[in-house]
């Protein structure tokens, strides 16, 4: 069984060369082969994980010589499951997609790689090894996106992800070298466990935990596309719409993973947690901001991702680390389906939007509220209470401490007001029976809340076996009781009074006023620029290039 | 394991102060403005053939004199080196020329090796950045001597008019920017481990460098290889892209190896 891992990581790898070489003689049949090997790496890993989940303890190394040694824990046998599982789904939808285009047999080899390096990333155990799976997600994701040779437009987005990609993987370059000069091997599970005896090394006169954090949380920023380093992302559509699914679904997640991944870090680390906290929150509202503000409806699912991978990043930020990890599968499994899909809705929509007339398409297209109404107050209430007490009772059950995890208390937020939300926009729908409406709503929203925390917590319990360490991950993210209390506080008078104002204007009709208008066209403008981020950075690039360009002509280009 | 070259003292025959052998070596791992001198060099060879081997060995006694020295350079000559690394590095991304291009990274890469002296290792970090600039140096000779020129201007979309020559030319463009498994990769983690300790902006040049190399390296293949091309002309044989291919097989096994001896 140990040597599954290896096995699963040698299968796509296997895969490429086959198709290589035996492309000339089967033609486009060739991918048929990639198909059966994926699908073989896929069963592979279901056992793998399988016997996970029947009881591995702890964490195991497997070391073939050299820099080949691969993790076999929980977090690796999860993961290659499910990038296993992601491949075979494109590469099977590829084998048709991909039928007319040229290049077919070099996507699939290019696909086959791409598998490769992402098992290789998620398993490595040796940093050197980690680091070469990391360069090469970079480049094999640049080939892909500009699989169409003859697309100016596919190669320039190819190129900012490249660029971006490479901006990501030199902080993670200097994370290893300042952990290897520290202890003296690359190998991770040595270096944990002496960071565990003794987290007081320093680094560049810092502490080592917090340097090395800090580096990894950048690497991890860029391939998740954080604010700042996001505007690859929602330019990446010119690639083929497999590549897309792949990247939107597995790849832009490995940010969430490098952080699991040096988990062990963080456990010392806590102002770096904070830090990807408040990146991760703010990356989260201005995706959610710029995806509603998109006429192009394939750079709004860009910036959806966007907005759920800051998301991702602000669960670990809070010590969610597992959540994380649940997240970004979940994420990748809807945003996936979305992908391949979209190019049959778009086809079908050209027809017929098949959109019915109803109380949601009036509510939410067209904006136009219900003709009758409950009493403003009591709605308010009952959309502040009723989440609340879902959220709270489906938590006591799963985990009764969960209080004492001031993460977890941070993310209740967010569900509540998700329900909050949900409960608003029932009250404007138009229904012949309210209360079968509101009970199917609530029912619903019981379901995904419960079912939400059932597999998070179990998910915990899967991932980080250990109590003590998943205890002090919460702890390294925490912040001194007071401050939180009274930031607890805060956010909850903030949510309730701003509900309460919300259903009072919309029910009282509050007329606004010309300057909140003028503002709020000013911040719509900004917000479908883009904030003006990916012009800046042109603008930048263009004075680097223009500048270079002007130095070699005075130096008469020696 | 370490790679000393104790011996070159005997080899050169003479005792050698380290500050005249640093001197010696801004001339042979050129230093700006020195490094015009290197440039020029390489405008007026013009054989192709004769390229590669010289790039082979262009790093060679640049670090041997640096080797010598057996010490780290005074601070202001590792950050004239850096600077000059960064400066080529920097330029590189305005070039249209692929001739020239591989010569700016040879004195951007040259002057990063500053950066090892004092370490182990020199002589085979030197071999690290040489290779691969070597092997890009032979494909840029296949391309001048089929198209006359490697230049964007050409628009020559070398991937619709010749795919196998395509491939063998991004696979040698990556290896020269050093990305995993060339030898060149392993050789700036090395220079990263040699400084990251001791000297956080030589680190950052170093990191900068590596950023700039790719930033350069994806316009060239962006205006060399791709772009729409209705015509096609006659590809490599395919016995010639083998040939380039076990090239590229054998430099990341030497890389590998390298990386092991390094690191």
């Amino acid at each position: 069984m140990t040597l599954f891992l290896p096995i699963i990581v040698a299968l796509p790898l296997a895969s490429a060369v086959l198709t290589f070489f035996l492309s000339a003689r089967m033609g486009r049949k060739v991918s048929d082969i990639s198909v059966v090997l994926i699908a073989l790496t896929f069963a592979l890993t279901t056992l793998e994980l399988w016997s996970a989940v029947r009881g591995w303890e702890g964490r195991e190394e497997i070391v073939l010589g050299g820099w080949l040694t691969f993790f076999r824990d929980p977090l690796s046998a999860i993961l290659v499951w499910v990038i296993a599982g992601f491949s075979l789904i494109v590469h099977v939808y590829s084998r048709r997609y991909m039928a007319d285009e040229p290049g077919y047999v070099r996507f699939f080899i290019f696909l086959n790689l791409m598998t490769a390096a992402l098992l290789v990333m998620v398993s490595a155990s040796h940093l050197l090894l980690l680091l070469i799976a990391w360069h090469f997600v970079g480049v094999l994701l640049y080939l892909l996106l500009g699989q169409d040779l003859e697309s100016r437009s596919a190669q320039r987005y190819a190129l900012t992800t490249f660029f971006t990609y490479r901006l990501g993987d030199l902080p993670m370059v200097l994370a290893a070298v300042l952990l290897f000069h520290a202890f003296g091997t690359w190998s991770m599970p040595e270096i944990f466990a002496r960071l565990a005896e003794g987290p007081e090394v320093t680094a560049l006169g810092l502490p080592l935990p917090s340097v090395v954090g800090f580096l990894v949380a950048l690497s991890a920023f860029a391939r998740s596309a954080q604010f700042l380093v996001h505007t690859w992302l929602p330019y990446t559509m010119s690639g083929p719409t497999p590549v897309s699914a792949l990247m939107h679904a597995g790849i832009v997640n490995a940010g969430g993973v490098l952080i699991n991944r040096f988990a062990p870090i963080y456990v010392h680390a806590g102002e770096v947690l904070h830090l990807m906290f408040v990146v991760g929150l703010f990356t989260a509202i201005v995706g959610s901001v710029l995806m509603l503000t998109q006429h192009d409806i394939k750079k709004s699912l860009g910036y959806s991702t966007m907005g759920q991978m800051g998301f991702m990043i602000m669960e670990c930020g809070v010590g969610a680390f597992s959540l994380a990890i649940y997240h970004l599968i979940a994420h990748g499994m809807f945003k996936g389906t979305l992908f391949l899909n979209a190019a049959g809705i778009i086809r079908a929509a050209r027809n017929d939007d098949g959109v019915p007339a109803e109380d949601l398409y009036t509510f939410v297209v067209e904006r136009r509220a219900a003709r009758q109404r409950r009493p403003w107050l009591a709605m308010a209430i009952f959309t502040l209470i009723v989440p609340a007490v879902i959220l709270f009772l489906a938590h006591y059950f799963v985990e009764q401490a969960f209080l004492e995890k001031q993460g977890a208390v941070i993310l209740l937020f967010f569900g509540w007001m998700t329900g909050a939300q949900l409960i608003f926009a029932t009250y404007h729908m138009r229904a012949e029976n309210p209360l079968r409406l509101f009970s199917l709503i609530l029912v619903s929203f019981a379901i995904v809340v419960i079912g939400y925390s059932v597999i998070a917590h179990n998910f915990d319990l899967f991932l980080y076996p250990d109590p003590a360490f998943r205890k002090a991950l919460y702890a390294a993210a925490g912040v001194k009781l007071i401050y939180f209390d009274v930031f607890v506080a805060l956010l909850a008078a903030v949510i309730v009074f701003g509900w309460l104002f919300a259903y009072y204007a919309e029910r009282k009709r509050l007329a606004t006023h010309d300057w909140t208008r003028r503002l709020r066209r000013l911040f719509y403008a900004a917000a479908s620029r883009e904030f003006y981020v990916g012009e800046v950075y042109v603008r930048f690039a263009r004075i680097a290039i223009g500048g270079a360009g002007r130095l070699n002509a005075l130096l008469g280009w020696r | 394991m370490a790679v000393r070259v104790v011996s070159m003292r005997c080899l050169v025959g003479a005792k050698m102060t380290p500050l005249f052998a640093f001197l010696a070596a801004t001339l042979l791992l050129p230093l700006f403005p020195f490094s015009i001198l290197l440039v020029a060099f390489f405008e007026r060879v013009n054989v192709g053939r004769l390229r590669a081997p010289i790039l082979l060995v262009i790093f060679m006694p640049g670090a041997a004199l640096l080797t010598i020295a057996d010490g780290p350079p005074p601070a202001w000559m590792l950050a004239w080196a850096m600077l000059t690394a960064v400066l080529y590095a920097w330029r590189a991304i305005a070039l249209q020329d692929v001739r020239l291009w591989v010569v700016f990274l040879v004195v951007s890469s040259g002057a990063l090796l500053w950066a090892g002296a004092g370490h182990d290792n020199l002589i085979l970090k030197a071999l690290g950045f040489g290779l691969p600039l070597a092997t890009m140096s032979m494909l840029v000779d296949l391309i001048e001597r089929r198209f006359g020129a490697a230049h964007i201007a050409l628009e020559l979309r070398l991937a619709t008019l010749a795919p196998k020559l395509s491939g063998l030319f991004v696979v040698a463009l990556l290896a020269a920017i050093a990305m995993p498994v060339s030898p060149s990769f392993f050789a700036m983690i090395a220079l990263v481990v040699d400084q990251a300790s001791t000297s956080v902006p030589t680190t950052l040049a170093i990191l900068g460098c590596w950023l700039l190399w790719s930033w350069s390296a994806a316009r060239i293949f962006a205006g060399i290889a791709v772009g729409p091309r209705h015509t096609r002309t006659q590809d490599i044989a395919d016995s010639l892209a083998l040939l380039h291919a076990a090239v590229f097989v054998g430099l990341g096994l030497i890389g590998v190896l390298l990386g092991a001896l390094m690191l």
